[in-house]
């Protein structure tokens, strides 16, 4: 019987994640790319909210994995793969799965792994909501000009822009990992006899 | 190339003096004489490279301003002037943190080292051109900090002292980096005499700002607020300078705080410079809600270290009436703010470096009854205190009372200009300064008009410790006596963005 | 109860399933056949608008279609020639020297019972071989296999390698964390301190190739390597250092041996896979032997001159066009396979006269398929650039694959405290000690050649 509920489940999340994608494809004259951003950004809601709402925190993890997927997928079809390579390598390959690997050393898998701060879930919620409306308000209020030319930019770009006019963020990033490494390792080390 | 290194020179210089205490700390592991005489002499260098900058670079008035890195980095008199007061602050904390640090079995070399690391970020943030300079620059001014106040890291509440510093920290960060984005969004570009130039063209053809920019400058100021820990978004204050230990919390208190104001004039004074009027109301009201509530609660905490916390809060206010006064057309706003974030800051690092002498011993907790019948017990060390409590109150004829009145002067001239909320805020900062007495002198009582609690014997101080001390009150006297030498720097310095 | 429900009822979960989607298969294939023949015009147009995409989908599933058998031919490799090592004569029951044993072994995995452990996290342990596979392919989405023929060419196409190959950790991850095992979570855990560390040594080793070939994209990479023609183009002779590092992270990477701590038999079982079983199990099983194919085929592109054939080759256009020749054609498709079968099988019956005659016929069949085919692939190595790339290609990917298996026959397991301070106390600063020297003897070398002479 459990496996026909998760057959439903499935079909049901799949159809929530595709039925804009099939709308947006139909109504915009058959773009996929239209489509998969559609698609993409339902995804990457679902996943958003799934990572708030579920108990268990590994799963919660997990979806923020697929949000962070998501969201790598929208840079591709944005036009910027680099930052979806960086976005992938960076937060799923190292930052969350060392979220996921400090949580599983750490947590008791039996007992009610609840989360404590869902107790202010609807602060929250409604802080999100004002948000996101405050957002799309100034972002399609605003007449964006020729910044969102600027959009499309190959890895020669970025690598210009990087080495030339931003040369000295750069370093002062270099300088700001070294002091984090440092703090960190202070931090983490263990005290002799301790 | 090469005008640009040497622009950039004293930051170099910073960097290299903290890798070189790391060094040092690698190669004679554990003592505190060849970290002491390398950080502060190459402190003593930093500090002579950034006044040679400035008069070779930037020319002898300062207000010559001169780019470098295509924009991105600038050297003029408010840089040169805010470099010093930076290195001033970490040479302040390091002087009193050994005998501190040690009685807690704490290293000072990472001390040293990330404190020096948090003044690159701070130098940086006075020379940015770039709001992702300034982004950049604000991390790595906050980030040591963070660290910092979780340095005594087997206690519990230094923990949780850096976690919710950290926590908030970066969350703040976060909205600040959305405002910008949204900034960079609206003006299509990041370096901040482009905002500025687009700004003033926006603002000169008339109409309703973009929403885009409305909204980034609404992130831009919350994410500021937080970093000077304006009411109402202080929260993170009290629990993050009760925990930490006690020279971080003089740190923490003054380094930050000044740096978060160098942001805010490299960031709304001179890139966001044309919105003046948009902001202005915003920074009033976030003086008055800071000054009254900072002042309000500290009158009843019962921990000394809490209680500065909350003085700070209130100073941030005093400094916030400044930027108003600014903002409604008084270049001496301005001058009141920088005179205001200097003299705070030697006072402030001294009151809390007396705070660290008395608890020299580990498990002396900063409560008021600790202070009682020091005047008998150490009688030195509490006419120090009394001197920078006066200080912080306002009292002639120390610092104190001289930025006090500069700023509030300002204000009511603003006030006369026809900005009444303007001057109005002058009122309200005047009696706030005035409540502020209670809780200040309050422990001047406590110090010499009660008995002392225990029998605890007057403790050795170390002669790095009562140096520091004497030089911060010769500061604060001399600065409230003969202001004058000092005023034309800080007035170069104002010039150099409000001129 | 009537006698259809009867049987509905003795139908297993699997069978009910197929019962129902075998029919609708059925209506949905209809319902295509219909479609595109009323808009065929219309879906074409809209697949080649799309054209980025449909390459993408395309060339996944061709990917997934060949990784399978290409895992069944690597698993029977390492079988057999484990065995050999072993002085073990290995596989030798199923087809011709034991070569179907591996297939045998897919088809069993199938049928075996799906099993999940009883207080397992069901979603996430059913998810986890899932991600494996899929990162394990995508991830060779970039490979250029011949010249022209790769999944897509991306200018950051050694990024996105990374990068999708990272995720194979999350996999694990889920896998081990699921399967609520204590082998199984040690096993997870132990992969993703591995791969995390070891990634870092494994992008640093190849910035200093980056920075000489001055390109992300794979394909370039592989163009570069062949200014000459000769095998000393290839990166490993320029960057020896780099080329060590990576074959020894990449190793870590994969999991395999001496670095297969993850699933480490002597000490925890089968690691994160332990509680798997069924094609749950497989599906872990193909991917960590697609994985040393991919592992091999990127150190190849990278460092070995890709499809590059380590000598120059000749490249002669010579094309026949079947048309031109009219008559012949006919006769060369309906005669030459007889007359030479016969001439090939007359020695054997002519002069061994033990030899039956259709002993010889068969024999003289094999032989001139052996002979026209190594003609007609000679041809096409010659004329077609894709065949010989590939031939190259190929030919080297499954040289190191051999390579794998034979540290896999020799090397011991190293230690977990070894693994680490390995990665990050000697890999970690090689790396960056390459990637300085290379960068400052590019600007050196720049220097000079910009220098007036």
């Amino acid at each position: 019987m459990r496996a026909w509920l998760y057959l439903i489940a499935a079909a049901v999340a799949g159809a929530i994640v595709t039925t804009p994608a099939l709308i947006v494809l139909i109504l915009l004259g058959g773009s996929f790319d239209d489509a998969l951003v559609a698609g993409l950004a339902t995804l990457m809601i679902a996943a958003g909210i799934a990572v708030v709402s579920m108990r268990d925190i590994i799963r919660c993890g997990l979806a923020m994995i697929v949000c962070f997927l998501s969201l790598a997928g929208l840079y591709v079809s944005l036009g910027a793969p680099m930052v979806a390579a960086a976005q992938v390598i960076v937060y799923i390959g190292a930052i969350s799965v060392l979220i996921l690997f400090a949580i599983m050393l750490t947590q008791e898998k039996v007992g009610s792994a609840r989360l404590t701060f869902q107790t202010q879930a609807a602060p929250a919620a409604i802080a999100a909501i004002v948000i996101a409306v405050l957002v799309s308000v100034a972002a399609f209020g605003t007449s964006w000009g020729e910044v969102s030319e600027h959009i499309r930019s190959a890895t020669v770009y970025v690598a210009h822009a990087l080495f030339q006019n931003y040369v000295l963020v750069l370093e002062a990033v270099g300088v700001l990992l070294l002091a984090a490494v440092i703090g960190g390792v202070f931090l983490a080390k263990r005290e002799k006899g301790a | 190339m090469p005008n640009d290194i040497l622009a950039l020179g004293p930051f170099i210089a910073a960097v290299s003096v903290a890798i070189a205490v790391l060094l040092v700390d690698i190669a004679v592991p554990g003592r505190r004489g060849p970290v002491l005489v390398v950080s502060l002499g190459g402190l003593a260098l930093v500090a002579a490279l950034t006044l040679t900058t400035g008069q070779a670079v930037a020319g002898g008035d300062g207000t010559l301003r001169v780019l470098a890195f295509g924009g991105a980095y600038v050297v003029d008199g408010l840089t040169t002037f805010l470099d010093l007061i930076f290195v001033g602050i970490v040479a302040f904390t390091i002087v009193f943190a050994p005998d501190y640090l040690e009685a807690r079995g704490l290293p000072l070399a990472e001390f040293a080292m990330v404190l020096l690391f948090a003044m690159t970020g701070a130098m940086l943030i006075s020379g940015a051109g770039d709001l992702l300079v300034l982004f950049v620059a604000l991390e790595l001014m906050v980030l040591p900090g963070y660290m910092l106040a979780g340095y005594h890291k087997s206690d519990g509440y230094s923990t949780e002292g850096a976690i919710k510093y950290f926590l908030l920290g970066s969350f703040s960060s976060a909205i600040f980096l959305f405002g910008l984005a949204f900034t960079w969004g609206a003006t299509g570009t990041t370096s901040i005499e482009g905002v500025s130039g687009a700004l003033a063209a926006a603002v000169a053809g008339g109409g309703a700002l973009a929403p885009a920019l409305v909204l980034g400058l609404g992130f831009l100021t919350t994410g500021v607020a937080f970093k000077i820990a304006a009411v109402p978004f202080h929260y993170w204050t009290p629990d993050a300078y009760q925990g930490s230990p006690t020279p971080v919390t003089g740190y923490l208190s003054v380094g930050p705080k000044v740096g978060a104001f160098a942001l805010i004039l490299r960031l709304f004074v001179d890139a966001l410079g044309p919105l003046r009027v948009d902001w202005l109301q915003v920074v009033i009201i976030l003086a008055v809600f800071t000054m009254t509530l900072g002042n309000l609660v500290a009158l009843t905490q019962s921990n000394v270290k809490r209680m500065l916390a909350y003085s700070s809060i209130a100073h941030t206010g005093y400094m916030l009436v400044g930027l108003a006064a600014f903002a409604a057309g008084r270049i001496e706003g301005l001058e009141g703010l920088l005179y205001y974030g200097a003299a705070y800051s030697v006072m402030n690092l001294g009151a809390f470096a007396v705070v660290a002498a008395i608890q020299r011993r580990a498990g002396v907790t900063s409560g008021l009854d600790t202070f009682a019948g020091l005047g008998r017990r150490e009688p030195w060390l509490a006419i120090l205190m009394t001197l920078f409590l006066l200080s912080l109150t306002g009292i002639p004829p120390t610092a104190g009372f001289f930025a006090k009145a500069y700023v509030i002067l300002a204000a009511v001239q603003a006030g006369n200009a026809g900005y009444t909320a303007v001057g109005i805020l002058a009122v309200i900062a005047v009696i706030n300064a005035a409540a502020a007495a209670f809780y200040y002198l309050r422990v001047v009582v406590y110090m010499f008009m009660r008995e002392p609690r225990s029998e605890d014997a007057a403790m050795a101080h170390g002669r790095l410790m009562w140096g520091g001390l004497v030089v911060a009150s010769v500061l604060t006297v001399v600065l409230g006596l003969i202001p004058g030498p000092f005023l034309d720097i800080v007035g170069r310095a104002a010039r150099a963005i409000g001129g | 109860m009537t006698v259809v429900a009867r049987t509905w009822d003795r139908l297993t979960l699997p069978g009910k399933a197929l019962f129902i989607l075998i029919p609708l298969l059925g209506v949905l294939t209809l319902g295509l056949v219909i479609t595109i023949a009323l808009f065929g015009q219309q879906i074409l147009d809209i697949l080649i608008f799309n054209l980025p995409i449909v390459r993408f989908v395309f060339s996944v599933t061709i990917l997934m279609l060949i990784f399978v058998p290409m895992a069944f031919v690597i698993i029977y490799m390492e079988m057999k020639i484990i065995a050999l090592m072993n002085l073990r004569i290995g596989p030798d029951r199923v087809g011709p020297w034991g070569t179907l044993l591996s297939t045998v072994h897919g088809l069993k995995v199938l049928m075996k019972e799906d099993f999940t452990p009883g207080k397992a996290d069901a979603v996430v342990f059913t998810w986890a071989p899932v991600v494996v596979f899929s990162t394990a392919v995508l991830s060779a989405l970039v490979l250029p296999f011949a010249p022209g023929l790769y999944g897509q060419d991306m200018n950051i196409g050694l990024l996105y390698f990374f990068a999708v190959g990272g995720m194979t950790v999350v996999g694990l991850l889920m896998g081990g964390w699921s399967s609520f095992n204590k082998y199984s979570l040690i096993g997870g855990l132990r992969s993703a301190a591995q791969i995390v560390s070891y990634e870092i040594p494994l992008t640093l080793s190849v910035v200093g190739l980056v920075i000489l070939a001055g390109t992300m994209s794979l394909n370039e990479i592989v163009i570069q390597q062949s200014r000459t023609g000769w095998f000393t183009d290839w990166f490993m002779f320029r960057q020896p250092l780099g080329f060590l590092i990576f074959a020894i992270a990449a190793t870590a990477e994969a999991n395999r041996t001496p670095f297969d701590l993850t699933e480490a038999d002597s000490e925890i079982v089968a690691g994160f896979a332990t509680e798997y079983s069924g094609m749950r199990f497989g599906f872990f099983f193909f991917a960590e032997y697609i994985n040393v194919f991919i592992i091999s085929a990127i150190t190849v592109v990278l460092f070995m001159g890709g499809w590059n054939a380590p000598f120059p080759s000749p490249h002669i256009s010579w094309i026949v066009d079947p048309g031109s020749l009219g008559l012949w054609l006919v006769i060369l498709i309906a005669i030459v396979p007889v007359v030479g079968t016969l001439a090939l099988a007359a020695p054997f019956y002519l002069f061994r006269s033990k030899t039956r005659w259709w002993v010889a016929l068969i024999l003289g069949f094999v032989l001139f398929n052996v002979i026209a085919g190594g003609i007609f692939s000679l041809w096409a190595y010659i004329n077609f650039d894709w065949v010989a790339g590939l031939f190259w290609f190929v030919g080297k990917a499954f040289a190191l694959v051999f390579l794998f298996v034979w540290m896999r026959g020799t090397l011991p397991r190293v230690r977990i405290d070894q693994l680490m301070g390995f990665a990050w106390k000697w890999l970690l600063p090689a790396a960056l000690l390459n990637l300085f020297v290379t960068a400052a003897a590019v600007l050196v070398i720049d220097a000079m050649k910009a220098a007036p002479k």
